[in-house]
């Protein structure tokens, strides 16, 4: 850059600086501002006004933009009107801005209009032009008709003499309850018919197997009951005579048991098992059934439920204490000789 | 001495229950606030709202305000910081982009009585959109000065303590800012 543009450089700027800044050309000395280039001056001083004609701000398309900004901002200022006008036409401003902003509310907004002025006019349509139905049911009194009993109300009921019902009792709860257990029995027996008839026309090889299979036909009532038998005398014998005794009391047979018989069959409950669990299954069902047990009957009931009885617990079971069950014949297996008694007669009872 | 220095100061005027001033000047400058912001770089939707920021934190400012300069250096202070916090904000276009004649100023706006004829009015339409191009494409700094000092027509000194910077400064960005603007619209022409 050469000396003399430098100098012009410098002039220029102080000429712009002048120029632009009218307080600090009034400062200036006149001699100064004699000093400046006229030309320089000019030119710098036409750019300048140029610029400023180019973007001055007097067209129109400010207008529209500047008198929306005044409103906007005298509304929420020195003409904020704190009344229900101020706030419906804030409202209203800001209803129109989002309406305008977008399509979907302006859609949302006709539907809604639409329902709105679509609602009451079906209401009113339905209300004025709804037909009456065809048929109505009408209740009405007769109009001459006498009242339905007469004019004077009889109070003709009386008490109905008391029937000559038996006195209970205290026992009698006791008998209830062996009904109760009998009944549930028969139940039982009911319900398994198809098991009882299955082993009671099945061929067994065995004399128990045959026994059983005979007191199943019994249950199911299609052979009489024996009441008592004479037996072999084995523990295990007299314990299916006892059982098949209870059958008897159970199918209706006045059927006693003898008390020394009972006395005997404590002593077996109170042995080892698995003859005793048998044994406390027939004690256990005599007690359901009503027989008067002899003393100690009940702490020696409670071993069928003690560990020493965990194997036979089933027999406890409404499925087990039932005649003849599976659970029954699955004990009576275990004490029965070896091979007198199959899995295949304990899985037939089974459903 | 210009207009702004015989009215009476708005905020002066609302501190004492004149809220006449304060409407005259809201009036009266909407127009140019506008234009202010959309010289730096804003559409137009972006400049009313940044107008309207302005005039409400002026009016804010009633209470506590204190007159020591003058008023249109004040409110041209906010305007600035406005527009710095919407740049921080990155809601604005760059100076760059902005510049030329956007579609909201390329509209032929209704031609009032009295006015141009549509060659003059296109003429003019084109020359205001160069200038408008060259002004973005100057600096931040640049373009500032420019605007506060020939378009605004604020003294160095106010532009300075608006700016924090020295007088001085403000003054060679005002030469080179208006150099730079020549030296883009003579290339232009040529």
């Amino acid at each position: 850059m050469s000396a003399s543009n430098h100098d012009r450089r410098l002039d220029d700027e102080t000429l712009v600086q002048w120029l632009v800044d009218a307080e600090l050309r009034a400062d200036l000395p006149r001699e100064e501002l004699a000093s400046a280039d006229d030309a320089a001056a000019s030119e710098w001083g036409d750019f300048l006004d140029q610029c400023r004609n180019e973007l001055s701000t007097d067209g129109a398309e400010h207008v529209a933009s500047a008198e929306r900004v005044v409103d906007a901002v005298l509304a929420c200022t020195v003409r904020e009107d704190l009344g229900w006008r101020g706030d419906l036409r804030l409202l209203r401003g800001f209803i129109g801005t989002r309406m305008r902003s977008s399509m979907l509310l302006r859609v949302a907004a006709a539907s809604l209009l639409l329902h709105l002025i679509a609602l009451p006019a079906l209401a009113a349509y339905r209300f004025w032009k709804a037909e009456p139905p065809s048929h109505v049911i009408w209740f009405a009194p007769p109009v001459d008709a006498p009242p339905p009993f007469g004019d004077v109300l009889v109070e003709d009921l009386t008490l109905d003499d008391a029937p000559d019902l038996p006195v209970l009792d205290s026992l009698d709860s006791i008998s209830l309850d062996a009904q109760n257990a009998r009944n549930a029995d028969r139940w039982s027996i009911f319900q398994r018919s198809e098991e009882l008839r299955a082993v009671a026309e099945g061929e067994w090889d065995s004399p128990i197997e045959r026994r059983l299979a005979a007191r199943a036909l019994r249950l199911l009532g299609e052979d009489p009951p024996i009441g008592t038998r004479s037996g072999s005398g084995m523990p295990l014998d007299r314990l299916l005579t006892l059982d098949e005794a209870l059958d008897a009391r159970l199918l209706g047979l006045p059927v006693a048991l003898d008390a020394v018989e009972l006395e005997w069959l404590v002593e077996r409950a109170a042995g080892d098992p698995p003859l005793a669990a048998i044994a406390l299954a027939v004690l256990r069902r005599a007690g359901r059934y009503g027989i008067a047990l002899p003393d100690g009957s009940t702490v020696v009931l409670a071993r069928l439920e003690s560990d020493q009885f965990a194997l036979f617990r089933s027999l406890v079971t409404d499925a087990g204490e039932s005649p003849l069950s599976a659970e029954w014949v699955q004990a009576l297996r275990s004490c029965a000789p070896a091979g007198s008694l199959s899995l295949d007669f304990e899985n037939t009872l089974r459903r | 001495m210009d207009h702004w220095d015989l009215e009476p100061d708005p905020l002066v005027a609302l501190q004492s229950g004149d809220s006449a001033p304060f409407e005259d000047w809201v009036r009266r400058d909407a127009a140019g606030f506008l234009a202010f912001f959309r010289r730096l770089g804003a559409s137009g939707a972006e400049a009313e709202d940044m107008v309207q920021e302005v005039f409400m934190k002026v009016f804010r400012h009633r209470d506590t305000y204190q007159p020591t300069g003058r008023f249109r250096a004040f409110a041209f202070r906010i305007a600035r910081n406005a527009w710095i916090d919407h740049r921080r904000r990155g809601a604005v276009r760059p100076a760059s982009a902005a510049g030329g004649v956007d579609d909201e100023a390329a509209t032929v706006p209704p031609v009032p009585d009295g006015a141009p004829g549509p060659h003059e009015r296109a003429s003019h339409i084109e020359l205001a959109g160069r200038v408008q191009a060259a002004l973005g494409q100057l600096s931040d700094a640049h373009r500032m000065v420019f605007e506060l000092g020939v378009l605004q027509e604020l003294p160095y000194s106010e532009i300075s303590a608006m700016l924090e910077v020295p007088e001085g400064t403000v003054k060679s960005r005002m030469f080179h800012a208006v150099r730079k603007l020549r030296e883009l619209l003579e290339e232009g022409e040529a």
